[in-house]
């Protein structure tokens, strides 16, 4: 039964956060054809000029055009947003298998260890972390993946225990299969409805990340037009120059909530009982 | 029930060794001379010395990290080079405006969060429902640093309601701040409440209620509320642990001195003494907090408390 929410609106879900992504993704494609201009050429005799006119979102106090900028952006983040994930989830299933199946000491290991990842604030460990190792595009996404392992350890985790303990599992392990078929073939595939979810809500998440680190000047390095290096800009100019937080931000809003949607969609879609459904925020930067 | 508290102190102390520990090995892992990194290159020899024996750099790192922790049995976090001042007396300056700020966002939270999600719930087919539905995901997908700006931007810039940064104005500079952290999270809340809440109106006994002739109210209030309110009062305690870690964005874009901005401020001043001191204790209030959630739990949920009784008596034999 579906509490809450029909068939056709689950459907709507998916689509409009399918369209935005997918959207984005063409966007950070033909970036070059799009942009009336490179995302890092000065004109400094348009500095600061407002949106309309020739700059379509305006320019920023070195004359830069900001719609580029925006358009360019979408690219750092969707790269930085997938990379991520991927390495994220190649190592958290990883060890959440290691933990879920054997169990024992290896779980009890693993597990204190993401206990004290997740005492420390995620963005403070991912400054902390950065700060030492210095900024650039793949000490960002080496970070991010740090911050975010725990949860899906822990996710892949709880499911292989639950699935570890059904009946067919026991029954591939009578037959003497070796245990390294069990877990891909028998254990894994059972536990990916949930991965799934929580990895497609994570991408916004990731997003948000490495926009807040930049923003704080700890993760992308200007020029470069990444959406946290504009905010971090922005931020100076937020009387004169208002379009400068505007654009960015409602980017940057958009793809979040286009992630999210699907996420959340994906969710019912997978798993349409209330209470089994994961909700994502755990490890998400608040404040 | 005894001993399932017990169980789970016993799980902190790990936990906050790990923690004590990592934030000690930053001491020899940064890269350079620490005392330089921390003082500047140009220190004369004789501070240098003093500092290095201070830090306990000078005798192994094994001996040097019982010593800090020794002294934090004590209460004594250490002390800064970089500000002259205990490490103590720095993060309890910075205290307040923490607390205060997540008081404040809380409230928020709560306020707006959970009556929208219950409104949402009862009027799950409606338009306002799913208006609610769609303006919580959009919230939600809102980090509060892009709300702090555009708070900033139209109630400080444009209509002047609010101060747009310092600590200055009382409670009043804690507004906007407050608002940025605890909307987003209120959308959370909206959503947790929600689902909660449909959850709970399909049971047997909210249908019973009804039957009985109550008022659709009373049934909402005093029979659906008590049951739906549990998830969302674990999210309440994680959120509070989150927020007293302080809110490093939202204190920097308002120019707040909490908790967030003094972690911040150490990092970029290289002030390891006040991170590590900084670090420990936020780590120390998120895992009490975290313990008390769960404690309270188990006084909300009966069937919770039941199933540990049962798992320690089943460790008893």
């Amino acid at each position: 039964m579906l509490t809450g929410k029909g068939m056709t609106e689950i459907n709507k879900t998916i689509i409009s956060g399918g369209v935005i992504i997918t959207l984005l993704i063409i966007v950070a494609i033909i970036a070059p054809l799009i942009s009336p201009s490179e995302p890092l050429a000065q004109n400094l005799s348009a500095s600061l000029s407002s949106p309309g006119g020739s700059a379509f979102f305006g320019t920023d106090s070195l004359g830069r055009d900001i719609f580029s900028r925006v358009v360019y952006g979408s690219r750092i983040s969707l790269t930085v947003g997938i990379t991520v994930l991927t390495l994220t989830l190649f190592l958290g299933t990883f060890l959440g298998m290691l933990a879920g199946y054997f169990g024992g000491v290896l779980d009890s290991v693993l597990m204190r260890v993401s206990d004290v990842f997740m005492s420390f604030p995620p963005l403070v460990l991912a400054m902390i972390v950065m700060a030492f190792i210095g900024p650039g595009i793949a000490n960002l996404v080496g970070v991010l993946v740090i911050i975010r392992w725990p949860q899906f350890a822990r996710l892949v985790r709880g499911q292989v225990i639950s699935v570890k303990g059904m009946a067919y599992v026991d029954a591939a392990r009578i037959a003497g299969t070796h245990p390294l078929k069990i877990v891909l073939k028998h254990i894994l595939p059972n536990c990916f409805a949930p991965v799934i979810t929580y990895g497609t809500m994570s991408v916004g998440a990731i997003i948000i990340d490495e926009t807040a680190l930049s923003f704080l000047g700890l993760g992308i390095q200007p020029p470069a037009p990444s959406w946290g290096v504009m905010l971090a800009d922005a931020k100076n100019y937020i009387a004169a120059a208002p379009w400068l937080v505007m654009f960015p931000g409602l980017a940057m809003i958009v793809t979040v909530l286009g992630f999210n949607l699907l996420g959340d969609g994906l969710g019912y879609l997978l798993n349409p009982k209330q209470s089994e459904r994961i909700e994502v925020t755990h490890g998400n930067i608040k404040g | 029930m005894f001993k399932y508290v017990v169980r789970r102190l016993l799980i902190l102390i790990p936990i906050l060794l790990g923690v004590a520990l990592i934030s000690s090995l930053m001491f020899y892992i940064v890269p350079g001379d620490i005392v330089r990194v921390m003082l500047g290159q140009h220190i004369d020899p004789f501070t240098y010395a003093n500092v290095r024996k201070a830090l306990g750099l000078d005798i192994p790192f094994g001996e040097n990290f019982l010593g800090f922790m020794r002294n934090i049995c004590r209460g004594d976090l250490g002390f800064s080079y970089i500000q002259q001042r205990s490490v103590n007396q720095v993060i309890l300056e910075a205290l307040p405006v923490t607390i205060k700020l997540t008081v404040v966002s809380l409230l928020v939270t709560i306020i707006v969060g959970i009556p929208v999600g219950i409104l949402a719930a009862v009027k799950d087919r409606r338009a306002i429902g799913q208006a609610v539905n769609y303006g919580a995901m959009i919230g939600f997908s809102m980090p509060s640093f892009l709300l702090a700006l555009f708070l900033q931007l139209f109630f400080g810039v444009w209509l002047g309601w609010f101060p747009i940064a310092g600590s200055g104005r009382g409670l009043i500079s804690y507004v906007l701040p407050g608002l940025a952290i605890g909307l987003p999270s209120a959308a959370f809340y909206a959503r947790v409440a929600r689902a909660s809440m449909l959850e709970v109106l399909t049971q047997e006994y909210i249908l019973f209620a009804t039957a009985r002739g109550l008022p659709f109210n009373r049934v909402i209030i005093n029979h659906g509320l008590r049951n739906a309110l549990i998830p969302v009062i674990t999210q309440i305690g994680m959120d509070f642990g989150m927020f007293m870690t302080g809110a490093v964005l939202t204190e920097t874009i308002f120019n707040l001195p909490g908790m967030g901005r003094l972690i911040f401020s150490s990092i970029n001043a290289r002030d390891f003494p006040v991170l590590r001191g900084a670090l420990l204790f936020s780590a120390l209030i998120v895992v009490i907090v975290n313990l008390l959630v769960d404690l309270s739990y188990i006084r909300l949920d009966p069937r919770i408390a039941s199933a540990i009784v049962r798992e320690g008596s089943d460790a008893d034999r």
